[in-house]
C-alpha cells in the first residue's frame, strides 16, 4: 500500500510505479487498434516515425524514464535529443490509457523537466526560454508588441472584465496568423459576445516553458497570471489558441487555483450559430476536412487532481483508493469545430482516418518546430498526405501553431490551409478578411 | 536480485574494450545503413533491453543491454549485418516488433540487435491465390485491415494486432482467438524470405509456375519444419526478411464501423455476424460444446476466456472490474465460450445460427448474443438458467444488488437499450480486431505469464487447464498471484477442432522482489506436470533451460535443435538463449529452483470438478 498525491507537478519518482507497468507492448505506436483503418495511416506517433528506433516511442520515453530512476544511464546529449525528439502529442498517452492508467504524458513533462535540471535546455530553446523571462512572451522582441494587431481593427474594448479573450502569443505576435485572429475577433463581435482583450498586457501561459521543462519559470508565469485573473475576478477566458487552453486546463490545476471557466473560442462559436446569434450565410463550396490540434482534444481534458493510495487487493490486484481518475482523451473539444464547418452551407466535411482523439499530429508542438524542423516538416508532409487520401481541397484547423506547420508543407499539393476562423468568416461575411 | 535462470551473464569485456567494440562496431555498420540507422546511444539500447517478462529470465526487468541497435533498410542490409558480425565474432539478434524478452539480448556487449522496423511493407495482397507477402515490421491489425478491403481476412496470435505477422509465423508459434476457422501462425506461413545465420539468402517454400508461394513444404525434408520447427527458434537461426501467408475468406465489410469513444469503443456488429457468449453446465459441458462447434464447421472464431479477462476486457480500470467481479453472477462464468459466427447471406447466417442454437439446446446451455429481441430475451433466459444452476440461490441474492449496479452502472454507458448488444459488440472487437488483449492481462497487477498450452485434443487442454489451476491455486494463496479464481485458462480450438490449447494466466505484479522467482517455479512446476499427465509439450517448454529438463522427457527435441543450430550455424552468431545454446549447462540458481519444485508440489486431483 502506498499513499500518493497527484495534486501538483509530478517527478520521475513519484511516477515510477505507472513507467514500471509498461511492458514494452507497443501499442503506444498506433491508435487503439479497433479504430485503424488502414495500413498507410496505421502510427499514431510522428516521433516513432521519423526516428524509427522503439525509444522514439512513448514507451521508449517511459524506458528512458526507467533507466534514469534506476540509474542505467545519464542525461547526455543524446538523451536529451531522444527526449525532446517529440510532439508531446499525447497520441501515445491516449492509446496507452485505451488499456492501462498509464501517464505516458506525465512521465514524458517530468522527463523534461529531469533533463531540465539536470543539464539545462537545448540551444534551440534557451532562446524561447530567454525571450519569455526577458519580455513575456516565446518570441523575438523584435517582432512587434502584443496589442499592434489591436491597430487593424476597431470596437475591441481592452482590459480585464468578467469574459477575457486570451489572444495569446502566437495570435498576437505572428504576422501571418494575424488574418485569422482578426476573423475571429469580427466574428465574435458579430455575434455579440460581450469581451475584452488586455493588449501588451496580456500574460503567457507558459505553455512554451512548460513543454521545454522549465518548471520553475512555468510556475512563476503561472502564478502571475492566476493572480492577475483571479484579482480582476474573472469569471471566463475565452482561448483563441488551443495551446493555452490545453495549459489552462490540463496543467493550471498543479500550480494554482484559478477562478475563471476556462473556454476554447470555436465553443463559444458553437453556441453563437446554435442560438443563431452567428449566421453561416455564404457558400463556401469545398471539400473540407478537420485536423484535430492535439492541444483542442486529447490533451485539453481538465486536470483531475487525486490524493490516494495505491493498494493490493485479491492478492495482486492492484485497485487505487479513492478511485484515481484517468484521463484518456475523450473529453477533448471535437464536436463543436465539427458543428461549426458542417453549418457551413457548400462545404463537405470528409473525416481522416485518424481523427478526434486519435488524430495524428501536425509536428508543431513540443518545441519540435524550434528544435527539430525537419522533423516538424516531414510529420506535416504525412497529415496532408492523409487529408489528401480523402480528396480535401482544404485542410481545417484551429490552432496557430498546426496551421503555421501544415501550410509550411503544402508545397504544390493543392491543398490549402485555414482556420478555422478563416472558414467561419467567409461563411459569415462572404470573405476572408 | 539474482538472476533465475542463469542467462544473463556479466560482460565478458572490460568497460575499455566494451567501449571500442561498441564504436567499432557503429562504424562499421554505418557502412552499412548509414550513420542514421545505427547507434549504441544507451538511452536507445535501453529501450531494447526493457522488457516484458525480463524478471523471470534476470530477477529485473531489464534484460542485458547490446553492444549497439541497427535498423536495416533491406534484405541485402540485413544479409551485410549478418556477415559482418559472423566476421567480428559478435552474436545478433533480430527483433520485428519486439514484445518479449526473447528477442532481446541475455549478455551484455555481445550482440548487435537488428530491428527491422524499416521494413515494413506489405509487399502483395493476393486475393485471388488467398495469400499475401509481408515484411517483418506488418503487425497483424495492419494486415487485417487491408485484408478485409478485398472480402479476405489473416489469422492473429493471441499476443494482439500490434505485433509482427511474420515474427509469429516463422519464430514463434501463434495461438489466437480465430484459430479454428484461420489456423495457426505456423500453419499459415507458405514461404519465407530467410538471411541464414551466415548471411545467404535463401527463399523457402514452394513456388508455383509464376514463381508465387503456393505452399510452405516443398518436396523432401520440410525446410520450414528445419527452421521453424513447432516452436519456432525464436531469432536463434538468423533473420526472416519476408513471409508469405495464408489469408482466409471475409465475409463482413471492407472497413468495420467504429462508434464511441475510449475506452468504451463499439465496433458495429456487422449483418450476418453472431457475436454470442455461449454458457454450458461443466467442464464436460465445454468438452461437448467445443467440439460439437469445431465438427459443425460454423464458426469464425471459438474463443474461451475466464470471468477474469471477460471482466477486464469489459471494464475500463481495476477499480470498476473489483466492483463488478465480486458479483456472482460475473465471477462464476466460467463455463463460457466467446463464438464469432460470420456468414455471407442471410440464408448461410440463418443455418449457422441454427446449428449453434441446436448444440446449445441439446447441452441445455444458453447465449447473449446480438440476436433479434424476442430470441435474444429466450436465449438470455437461458443463459440465466444455466449460470443459476451454478450459483444457486444463495447466489442468485448475493447477486441481486450487484447484477443492478452493474446494469446501471453500463446502463447509463451504453444506453439501458444497447447494454447487451453492447457487450456483444466488445466481445466482437475483442475477439475479431484482438484489440482489447492488453486489459484483459497487463491491467491487474501489472503483467502476467501463461502456462501449460499443449497443443491438444480439446478435453486433453481442458485437463491441462485444470491441472494448470490447481497448481496455480498454491500461489494465489499464497499472495503472489492475482486470486482470479485459480481458473484463467485462455485458448479455443484451431482447424474446427483438429487440435486446440488451453493455456493457464498468471497475473502478478512485476515490481514485487520475488516476482521472478514465482513465475519460474510456476512455470516449472506446470511443465513438470504437462509431462506426468501426458498433456503434450507445453508451450513453456522451448528454450536451453526448460528443454534441458523436459526433452528427455518429450523425445529429446533439443538434440535435434542442437544439430540444426550446428549445423546452420557454426560460429553460434544468431544469439539463441531462447532456442538453444550448444553446451549449455544449467546455473545453480536453476537446479536449486528445480530441486524445490520437485520436493514440494500442488497435488492435483482430477475426480471432481474443482471450480
Ligand atoms: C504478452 C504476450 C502475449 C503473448 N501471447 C501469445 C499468444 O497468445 N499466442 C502466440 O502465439 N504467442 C504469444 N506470445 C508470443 C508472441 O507470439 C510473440 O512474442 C510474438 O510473435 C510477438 O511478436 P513480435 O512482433 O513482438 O515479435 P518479436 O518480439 O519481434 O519476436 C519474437 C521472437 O522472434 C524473433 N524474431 C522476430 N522477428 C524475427 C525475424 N524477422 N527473423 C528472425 N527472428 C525473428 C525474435 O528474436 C524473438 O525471439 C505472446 C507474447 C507476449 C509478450
Ligand atoms: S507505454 Fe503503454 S502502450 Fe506503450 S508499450 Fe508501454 S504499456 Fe504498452
Ligand atoms: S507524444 Fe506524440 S510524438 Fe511524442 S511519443 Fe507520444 S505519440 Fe510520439
Amino acid at each position: 500500500m502506498a499513499t500518493r498525491s497527484e495534486t501538483r507537478h509530478q517527478s520521475l519518482d513519484d511516477l515510477d510505479h505507472l513507467a514500471a507497468k509498461c511492458p514494452r507492448c507497443s501499442l503506444c505506436k498506433f491508435p487503439p487498434l479497433v479504430a485503424v483503418r488502414s495500413h498507410a495511416r496505421s502510427s499514431i506517433c510522428p516521433s516513432y516515425d521519423e526516428y524509427k528506433y522503439h525509444s522514439h516511442s512513448g514507451s521508449g520515453r517511459v524506458i528512458i524514464a526507467n533507466a534514469l530512476h534506476d540509474g542505467r544511464i545519464d542525461v547526455t546529449e543524446g538523451t536529451r535529443d531522444v527526449i525532446f525528439q517529440c510532439t508531446m502529442c499525447g497520441g501515445c498517452d491516449m492509446s496507452c490509457k485505451f488499456s492501462t492508467d498509464i501517464e505516458i504524458s506525465e512521465i514524458m513533462f517530468a522527463l523534461r523537466a529531469e533533463s531540465h535540471e539536470r543539464c539545462g535546455p537545448l540551444p534551440a530553446h534557451a532562446q524561447v526560454l530567454d525571450n519569455l523571462r526577458g519580455h513575456g512572451h516565446p518570441f523575438d522582441a523584435t517582432g512587434g508588441s502584443k496589442d499592434d494587431w489591436l491597430a487593424e481593427i476597431t470596437g475591441v474594448r481592452t482590459g480585464l472584465s468578467k469574459r477575457v479573450l486570451l489572444v495569446g502569443s502566437s495570435y498576437a505576435l505572428l504576422p501571418d496568423r494575424r488574418r485569422t485572429l482578426l476573423n475571429l475577433v469580427r466574428l465574435l463581435q458579430v455575434a455579440g459576445v460581450e469581451f475584452t482583450v488586455l493588449g501588451a498586457d496580456e500574460p503567457d501561459t507558459g505553455t512554451m516553458a512548460l513543454h521545454i521543462g522549465d518548471r520553475d519559470l512555468f510556475d512563476t508565469l503561472a502564478r502571475d497570471f492566476v493572480g492577475i485573473f483571479n484579482t480582476a475576478g474573472v469569471e471566463e477566458i475565452v482561448c483563441a489558441d488551443p495551446e493555452d487552453f490545453a495549459t489552462l486546463r490540463a496543467h493550471f490545476g498543479k500550480v494554482g487555483d484559478l477562478h475563471a471557466t476556462v473556454r476554447h473560442a470555436v465553443e463559444v462559436l458553437d453556441e453563437a450559430v446554435a442560438a443563431g446569434s452567428l449566421t453561416l450565410r455564404h457558400r463556401v463550396s469545398h471539400r473540407a476536412t478537420y485536423h484535430d490540434p492535439c492541444s483542442l482534444g486529447r490533451r485539453s481534458e481538465e486536470y483531475q487532481a487525486w490524493d490516494g493510495e495505491t493498494k493490493k487487493i485479491m492478492g495482486q490486484l492492484i485497485v487505487t483508493d479513492p478511485p484515481r481518475p484517468v484521463n484518456r482523451g475523450t473529453h477533448g473539444v471535437y464536436e463543436p469545430p465539427r458543428r461549426l464547418l458542417q453549418a457551413v452551407p457548400g462545404l463537405e466535411l470528409v473525416e481522416m482516418p485518424r481523427r478526434r482523439e486519435y488524430a495524428y499530429c501536425c509536428g508543431g508542438s513540443g518545441g519540435v518546430p524550434q528544435a527539430y524542423p525537419e522533423f516538424a516538416s516531414h510529420t506535416a508532409h504525412e497529415r496532408l498526405d492523409e487529408a489528401g487520401d480523402v480528396g480535401a481541397e482544404i485542410v481545417v484547423s484551429a490552432c496557430p501553431g498546426c496551421e503555421r506547420n501544415l501550410d509550411g508543407a503544402t508545397d504544390g499539393r493543392g491543398v490549402e490551409v485555414l482556420g478555422i476562423y478563416d472558414v467561419l468568416a467567409e461563411a459569415a461575411f462572404g470573405n476572408r478578411g | 536480485m539474482g538472476s533465475v535462470l542463469g542467462v544473463s551473464g556479466e560482460s565478458t569485456l572490460t568497460e575499455e574494450e566494451a567501449a571500442a567494440l561498441r564504436d567499432e562496431v557503429v562504424a562499421e555498420l554505418a557502412l552499412v545503413v548509414g550513420d542514421r540507422w545505427v547507434t549504441a546511444e544507451p538511452a536507445i539500447l535501453d529501450g531494447y533491453a526493457w522488457q516484458y517478462l525480463a524478471e523471470a529470465a534476470t530477477g529485473e526487468r531489464w534484460m542485458a543491454r547490446p553492444l549497439a541497435v541497427v535498423l536495416p533498410g533491406c534484405t541485402e542490409d540485413v544479409a551485410e549485418i549478418v556477415r559482418h558480425c559472423n566476421h567480428k565474432g559478435i552474436q545478433f539478434k533480430a527483433v520485428s516488433t519486439g514484445f518479449g524478452a526473447w528477442g532481446a539480448a541475455a549478455q551484455p556487449d555481445s550482440m548487435v540487435q537488428i530491428d527491422l522496423r524499416r521494413m515494413d511493407r506489405i509487399l502483395e495482397i493476393d486475393a485471388k491465390n488467398m495469400y499475401a507477402v509481408v515484411e517483418p515490421y506488418v503487425t497483424g491489425n495492419q494486415l487485417q485491415t487491408e485484408a478485409f478491403s478485398v472480402g479476405l481476412n489473416t489469422h492473429i496470435a493471441g499476443v494482439g494486432g500490434q505485433t509482427s505477422v511474420l515474427a509469429s509465423a516463422t519464430s514463434m508459434m501463434g495461438q489466437g482467438w480465430d484459430g479454428v476457422s484461420m489456423s495457426f501462425s505456423c500453419r499459415n506461413l507458405l514461404g519465407a524470405e530467410w538471411v541464414t545465420p551466415e548471411g545467404e539468402i535463401v527463399r523457402i517454400g514452394s513456388f508455383e509456375s509464376a514463381g508465387r508461394w503456393f505452399a510452405g513444404d516443398g518436396p523432401g525434408p520440410s525446410i520450414r519444419g528445419v527452421f521453424r520447427g513447432f516452436a519456432g527458434a525464436l531469432g536463434g537461426l538468423g533473420v526472416f526478411t519476408k513471409a508469405a501467408v495464408k489469408l482466409y475468406p471475409w465475409e463482413g465489410p471492407e472497413a468495420l464501423e467504429v462508434g464511441g469513444a475510449s475506452p468504451y469503443y463499439e465496433t458495429e456488429i456487422p449483418e450476418h455476424h453472431l457475436s454470442a457468449l455461449c454458457i454450458v453446465d461443466d467442464w464436460k459441458g465445454m468438452a461437448e460444446l467445443g467440439y460439437r462447434l469445431g465438427d459443425a464447421g460454423i464458426a469464425l472464431a471459438v474463443s474461451r476466456n475466464a470471468p477474469s479477462v471477460m471482466g477486464a476486457v469489459l471494464t475500463a480500470d481495476n477499480n470498476e472490474f473489483a466492483d463488478i467481479y465480486e458479483v456472482p453472477f460475473v465471477h462464476e462464468l466460467y463455463y463460457t465460450l466467446v463464438v464469432i459466427i460470420q456468414a455471407d447471406d442471410a440464408e448461410e447466417f440463418a443455418y449457422k445460427v441454427d446449428v449453434l442454437k441446436t448444440i446449445l439446446r441439446e447441452l441445455d446451455g444458453g447465449m447473449i448474443a446480438n440476436l433479434p429481441a424476442h430470441e435474444y430475451t429466450y436465449w438470455l433466459g437461458r443463459f440465466i438458467r444455466t449460470l443459476s444452476r451454478r450459483v444457486k440461490a444463495k447466489g442468485l441474492l448475493k447477486s441481486a444488488p450487484g447484477t443492478l449496479g452493474l446494469f446501471r452502472t453500463f446502463g447509463k454507458r451504453y444506453g439501458y437499450r444497447k447494454l447487451t448488444s453492447s457487450m456483444s459488440a466488445l466481445l466482437y472487437e475483442a475477439v475479431v480486431r484482438s484489440g482489447l488483449n492488453m486489459r484483459g492481462v497487463f491491467r491487474f497487477g501489472g503483467t502476467f505469464w501463461t502456462a501449460m498450452g499443449s497443443l491438444a485434443s480439446w478435453d486433453n487442454a481442458i485437463k491441462g487447464a485444470r491441472v494448470g489451476a490447481q497448481i496455480k491455486k498454491r500461489y494465489i494463496d499464497e499472495g503472489k498471484f492475482f486470486d482470479d479464481g485459480a481458473d484463467n485458462a485462455w485458448g479455443g480450438l484451431y482447424e474446427n477442432g483438429a487440435y486446440s490449447h488451453l493455456e493457464e494466466l498468471a497475473c502478478y505484479d512485476p515490481t514485487d522482489d520475488d516476482s521472478g522467482a514465482n513465475v519460474i517455479g510456476y512455470i516449472f512446476e506446470t511443465n513438470l506436470a504437462s509431462a506426468e499427465h501426458f498433456l503434450s509439450l507445453p508451450l513453456n517448454a522451448c528454450g536451453p533451460q526448460a528443454s534441458t529438463f523436459f526433452s528427455p522427457l518429450c523425445g529429446g527435441y533439443q538434440n535435434w535443435q542442437l544439430a540444426i543450430k550446428n549445423t546452420y550455424d557454426p560460429n553460434n552468431a544468431s544469439e539463441g538463449s531462447s532456442y538453444v545454446i550448444p553446451d549449455y549447462k544449467p546455473g545453480r540458481g536453476l537446479r536449486k529452483l528445480a530441486g524445490n519444485v520437485m520436493s514440494d508440489r500442488a497435488e492435483i486431483d482430477l475426480t471432481q470438478d474443482d471450480l
